[in-house]
């Protein structure tokens, strides 16, 4: 609504935009029809990773709080649904549903402990959160099975690549759908206002206490969904999805695709997940190549490969330059 | 029933007496002009009847009603808008979007108004006309001051609060600037409150001046008596003059 009216825009995207958009996701959605069962899981991956990437970029990229428990909010909804499951019998479906609420909660609680923090105080504090998440999970073998994993059942019906791809990118449009509608509604722009100048929103009326609150709950919730899924797809949760791997993963993708940007997280999630898989051989030394691209990107493009991007060129992209005529 | 009362407001920061027992009232659609020198307390009193800073003892009314102690999100909401002395935008959203941004709380002041055309209209109205699009921070000082404006104008105020907005304009500019605050108050019938360093702008366009002076009202009248005030000229004048 904060475009134009009567110039065809919908959610910042022209007609051209968003058939382009349409023909990426049902190209991604033939993939299974060509990709033999390996090039299946790394796309199942990818799919997650955009879940991620993009949600943490919602907190991250557009209320600007550097939160490192974005990985302990997806492990927080895996390991629900799956001690629910394996210990209580209760259906995947259900104990997911379960799981995106108790990280919506946790979400709340690390929200309101760091609604007085910024910058890197919230950041540290969000990682001491984190660990202790994993050092929980870790330590508390007889629920968790601790570093071993815990075997889970799959999330309905019997098990296969091909559903499970499907229900992954029906997750992930999801998502990716709510966060664009979000950045363009008055959530997201109060977003952006209190990224911008917290002291100027509260000037005009926006309750900063309730918007950065609302940041951390919804993102916590959507990493809640993405990590169960996740582990009902790999039917083995193990202490690495709630890591601060998994965290700096996600974070280079957010980071190298365009921080603050739509398309760059998912870009990022894409490329960076293709490339883990290329480089898996090489053991500990991928995160050496991780570190060189992360700095090859803040030196030639700080903002990140979209954010650059839309810079030079103007494209448009995204709530953050507006270039439409007011005719 | 004054617009705005205030009984009484103090503050201490340390060792330092900001403002001591500072009593006044503000009628609706008057331009109140507040000056006094540097360190008076001037943006101090502005920022505790806006919520920024907490009240230490005294009281605001605005209508009748108390709003001491409520933050200041809660302050524009009920109706009192504010600038600030150094420009405070939203660098990374269009000028558009500021004013958008501004109405999201303030809905209820205006249930029936479409948000863009009152944004429209307020970029016209303070002269940014043909930069809705631009990046605020991209912006020029003038112009950010004006996006302050209007931006605090979008929350459909009763009563504002200018911090300096003349501050940074030219000689030749100032009249426009004065004749700009007059149109706003006529046009929205809002009761203006400004704080102003430029002394023939305050005395030009204020019906009433305030004078702060280490924390004390020392004087309050029109401004031709204002400024004859041998208090006044002794604190403030004076000190220029001297």
């Amino acid at each position: 609504m904060y475009i134009q009216k009567g110039n065809r825009k919908w959610l910042g995207w022209d007609q051209k935009r968003w058939l382009w958009a349409l023909l990426g996701v049902l190209a991604y959605g033939l993939l299974p029809l060509i990709l033999d069962r390996y090039w299946l899981h790394v796309s199942i991956m990818i799919l997650f990773y955009i879940m991620m990437a993009s949600s943490w970029n919602l907190l991250a990229g557009y209320t600007g709080q550097i939160s490192l428990a974005h990985a302990a909010f997806a492990g927080i909804g895996a390991y629900t649904s799956g001690i629910l499951a394996v210990k209580f019998a209760v259906h995947p479906l259900i104990g997911l549903a379960l799981g995106v609420l108790l990280a919506a909660l946790l979400g709340l609680g690390l929200g309101l402990l760091c609604i007085r923090m910024g910058g890197i105080y919230l950041t540290l504090t969000t990682l001491a959160f984190s660990e202790i998440i994993r050092l929980v999970i870790n330590n508390e073998y007889e629920i968790t099975r601790g570093t071993m994993g815990l075997k889970v059942p799959v999330l309905f019906g019997t098990y296969s690549k091909v559903t499970s791809f499907y229900v992954m990118m029906a997750a992930a449009l999801l998502v990716v759908f709510a966060i664009r509608k979000i950045l363009y509604s008055d959530l997201g722009m109060s977003f952006r206002a209190v990224q911008n100048d917290e002291a100027a929103a509260a000037s005009v009326g926006l309750s900063v206490f309730r918007i950065r609150i609302a940041a951390f709950v919804i993102t916590a919730a959507m990493a809640g969904m993405a990590g169960s899924l996740c582990g009902h797809y790999l039917l083995l949760i193990t202490p690495h999805i709630p890591s601060l791997d998994m965290m700096f993963l996600v974070l280079a993708m957010a980071v190298i695709g365009g921080l603050g940007t739509f398309t760059g997280p998912i870009l990022g999630a894409i490329f960076l997940e293709t490339l883990a898989e290329q480089i898996r051989v090489w053991g500990e030394f991928h995160v050496l190549l991780y570190g060189l691209i992360a700095l090859a990107v803040v030196r030639f493009a700080p903002l990140g490969v979209v954010g650059s991007l839309n810079e030079r060129f103007s494209t448009g992209e995204g709530p953050r330059v507006v270039k439409e005529s007011a005719s | 029933m004054s617009h705005l009362e205030v009984k009484n407001l103090s503050k201490r920061f340390g060792g330092v007496q900001a403002l001591s027992e500072v009593n006044f009232t503000i009628e609706e659609g008057e331009i109140l002009g507040l000056i006094g020198p540097n360190g008076a307390g001037k943006t101090t009193l502005f920022n505790m009847v806006a919520g920024t800073l907490p009240v230490d003892r005294g009281e605001v009314l605005f209508m009748g009603e108390p709003i001491t102690g409520l933050l200041p999100h809660q302050v524009c909401r009920r109706g009192i808008a504010r600038t600030f002395q150094i420009t405070r935008i939203f660098a990374e959203m269009s000028v558009l979007e500021n004013l958008l941004v501004a109405q999201i709380g303030n809905r209820q002041k205006r249930p029936q108004a479409d948000p863009e055309e009152f944004a429209l209209e307020l970029i016209e109205l303070t002269g940014l006309g043909g930069k809705e699009f631009m990046q605020a921070g991209q912006l020029n000082l003038i112009d950010k001051k004006r996006v302050e404006l209007a931006r605090a104008l979008a929350t459909a105020p009763r009563l504002i609060l200018l911090d300096e907005v003349l501050g940074g304009l030219n000689t030749s500019e100032i009249p426009e600037g004065v004749e700009l605050i007059r149109t706003i108050r006529d046009r929205f019938h809002i009761t203006v409150f400004w704080i102003e360093h430029i002394m023939g702008a305050i005395m030009r366009l204020s019906e009433r001046v305030l004078v702060l002076d280490q924390g004390r009202l020392i004087s309050e009248g029109p401004p031709e008596k204002v400024s004859r005030d041998p208090q006044v000229v002794e604190a403030y004048l004076g000190e220029q003059n001297a």
